[in-house]
């Protein structure tokens, strides 16, 4: 079967079959062609069907806004809550929207406008404003005009908006209870004066909130390391711009809390290293066994460690060297040789043991290697679990022979995948748009969509 | 032999929905429609029966009360292994309650003769848990509710059946054939239906029967077959559950608040 070469045709196709789940992809291509009219009619030609597409959350934005084009308050709930409606859309509905859960939804949406915000901030109840508050894309004077309000409902939510402005956080922070106070003194806009005064509170949470602040001057966060609360000593450290000085990379810390931070850190000094590797709390381990500048000597003594989640995070960690994948790859849990098996850097010899494994989640890790040969992907491809097949799918690197065999899996959110395979010519993939399940032709449809939008590249020569 | 699966459609709603303006019923329009889950165990385990039986010794009949919508769930059982489908349906039987579904199924099984009834442990979306044991007593076959396990010989008087019982305990007991078995969730492993097969069903015929045509009297169809009758559905008006919004710190600070107050 060949695909649609052109938008006529596939326009054309998706009309004839007058499959909805076919023509939900064309809807782009079909804007402004004379087939629109027919694409449209195969789209909306149930109320339940206009029900399900507003709730999809990649039915295309320029469908969302077709289906608000009618009033239709179940229809208006799910767009304005589905993250793909763009900003005209949510006007719209805000124009004619008189339910609450609906203004809500608006309230809430990434893709409000600071105009709507500020419209339903005007117009709102102390709820709406809390979910007004709470959007990024509130302006300096909607928040402003929230707290003039009076009401403290959404006081947190406001000093911690990124656009909050200082003298607002200022007036927060005096009138404002201890939680909200905490969250002014975490803004990188608090103005300096009473992020310096915070850092002498009394209060442990204003403490962290001010050892988090990004705009902490440096001093002051120094100071905050030597704070006899760990939950301060940890957030300094978390946010102390690198490299750390000498004494700080050697600093002994008696909180489990701090060792782990540092053993996240990649400026610690080496007798700190050594000094973490032996902890006794294994997240403290965990987190140096993950840590890219753990140098190789230390990673081979927590690849030997008894707790299989430390020795799973050396063979995670992208500066493990082969040998000791390999190493790994024997080692006695399952789930520590799962996290070698997808490693494109594990030795061939290692892998092919692994091949032969008897863990599901080993074999799934073996199939997205992509250095996994040919005759183990396609055995891997027929496995008896679904999630083994699948991953076969999710390897970059597998033949197009092996996916096409994955287009007729018995599982139909694997066929739904393999269609989308970029090694798959675009005819293949169109093969699967008379499938039964809804989401494959779906995918197919999406595939041929993005063939012939002059945005996306396609790959026709992949196919081998 | 043969075995007898009734299945019925049932409905999944939409995380919002509405009522219908009867205010009997939620709006179609709000709902999705599929196989009743604990039918695809009652299935799956009939299908298994016959496959472990070999060729020809077990033929698995799937059966469903319903209009021409529940053809799309016969097809799905045809494609997951049984080797006919039955559907029974004329106007008269709209606004059967479980009881008057129990009643044409039971006169489905007269019809059929088979040697055994697997039913779901019950619908997901109406939860009566009902129809299965209504049928056994309408037919006076011994009945087992709630099967988490079965060990059966086709064409054996007796089979023998695991039942979950209340503290993690199981019940094994025998029970006499004819009987009918309600099929409870994790009994097995529920296949997925191969293309090859989802196509091969699709061109074989549903066989479509009325309440006549098997011998049911019009007295015992639809409302006058039935024993109850749904007044109205209604979401109850919420209880004391309260959502705390605000900054993690705001939240963290009224749940100790409430904490404070409900320990005095």
């Amino acid at each position: 079967m060949t695909a649609p070469g052109n938008v006529e045709a596939f326009l054309r196709e998706c009309v004839k079959r007058n499959d909805p789940y076919l023509a939900l992809p064309a809807y782009d291509l079909a804007q402004g062609h004379a087939l629109q009219g027919k694409v449209e009619a195969v789209l909306l030609k149930s109320s339940r069907l206009r029900i399900v597409f507003g709730n999809l959350p990649f039915a295309p934005s320029s469908f969302l806004a077709r289906l608000v084009l009618e009033a239709n308050d179940a229809i208006d709930l799910r767009v304005a809550r589905n993250q793909n409606t763009d900003s005209a859309t949510l006007d719209r509905i805000d124009a004619r929207a008189v339910r609450v859960d609906i203004r809500r939804a608006l309230a809430s949406h990434p893709h409000a406008g600071a105009r709507l915000l500020a419209k339903l901030e005007a117009a709102g109840d102390d709820a709406i404003r809390a979910l007004v508050a709470s959007n990024a894309n509130a302006s300096a004077a909607t928040l402003n005009a929230i707290f003039a309000r009076g009401s403290r409902r959404g006081w947190g939510m406001i000093a911690r908006h990124p656009n909050a402005d200082p003298e607002l956080l200022r007036a927060i922070y005096e009138q404002g209870d201890l939680p909200a106070r905490a969250e002014a003194a975490g803004n990188a806009n608090c103005p300096a004066d009473l992020l310096a005064d915070n850092c002498a509170s009394p209060s442990p949470s204003i403490r962290r909130k001010c050892a988090a602040n990004p705009a902490l001057p440096t001093g002051l966060r120094l100071q905050l390391l030597d704070d006899p609360d760990p939950g301060v000593r940890a957030e300094a450290l978390r946010a102390m711009p690198g490299p750390l000085s000498r004494e700080l990379c050697a600093r002994d810390e008696d909180s489990c809390q701090v060792r782990r931070r540092q053993a996240r850190r990649t400026d610690i000094h080496v007798t700190l290293i050594e000094r973490l590797a032996a902890d006794a709390d294994p997240w403290v381990r965990r987190w140096l066994a993950r840590n890219p500048s753990t140098p190789p000597l230390t990673l081979d003594r927590l690849s030997r460690d008894d707790d299989a989640g430390v020795r799973r995070s050396v063979g995670r960690n992208a500066a493990s060297p082969a040998p000791l994948l390999a190493r790994l790859a024997g080692d006695c849990e399952a789930w520590v040789r799962a996290g070698v098996a997808d490693r494109p850097d594990l030795p061939a010899k290692a892998r092919r043991l692994l091949e032969e494994d008897s863990s599901i989640d080993v074999l799934a890790g073996v199939a997205r290697n992509p250095k996994a040969p040919r005759n183990a992907l396609s055995r891997l491809a027929s496995h008896t679990d679904a999630s083994v097949r699948r991953a076969v799918i999710f390897n970059p690197s597998a033949p197009a022979l092996v996916i096409r065999r994955l287009l007729s899996d018995d599982y139909p959110l694997n066929r739904a995948l393999a269609v989308g395979h970029h090694k798959l010519a675009v005819d293949v993939s169109w093969t699967c748009a008379a499938d039964p399940e809804p989401q494959v032709r779906f995918a197919a449809s999406k595939r041929v969509a993005a063939s012939l939008s002059p945005r996306i590249p396609v790959h026709r020569s992949y196919e081998s | 032999m043969k075995i007898l699966v009734p299945i019925k459609r049932v409905a999944s709603l939409d995380d919002e929905f509405e009522l219908r303006d009867d205010g009997r019923d939620v709006d179609p329009d709000f709902c999705e429609y599929d196989l009743n889950e604990f039918d695809e165990y009652s299935l799956e385990a009939a299908v298994e029966l016959k496959e472990r039986a070999g060729e020809g010794v077990v033929e698995v009949v799937a059966v469903t009360v319903d209009t021409q919508d529940g053809d799309e769930i016969l097809r799905k059982a045809l494609a997951k292994g049984a080797d006919r489908a039955i559907r029974i349906w004329d106007e008269s039987l709209a606004e059967s309650d479980q009881i008057a579904v129990a009643r044409v199924i039971a006169k489905a099984v007269e019809h059929e003769k088979p040697g055994l009834v697997f039913c779901g442990a019950q619908s997901a979306d109406h939860g009566h848990a009902q129809t299965g044991i209504a049928v056994a007593g309408l037919l006076g076959w011994a009945h087992a509710a709630v099967v988490s396990g079965l060990s059966y010989e086709p064409g054996a008087p007796v089979a023998t059946i695991d039942r979950e019982l209340e503290g993690g305990l199981v019940q094994k007991l025998s029970i006499e054939t004819p009987a009918v078995l309600t099929i409870q969730l994790g009994i097995n492993k529920p296949r997925y239906a191969s293309l090859r097969s989802i196509k091969q069903a699709n061109a074989k015929p549903i066989e479509v029967l009325s309440p006549a045509e098997i011998g049911l009297d019009p007295a015992q169809t639809g409302l006058a077959g039935s024993l109850s009758r749904v007044r109205r559905m209604y979401i109850p008006e919420r209880g004391r559950s309260v959502m705390i919004e605000g900054a993690p710190a705001e939240q963290a600070a009224r749940l100790l608040e409430i904490v404070k107050e409900v320990n005095g």
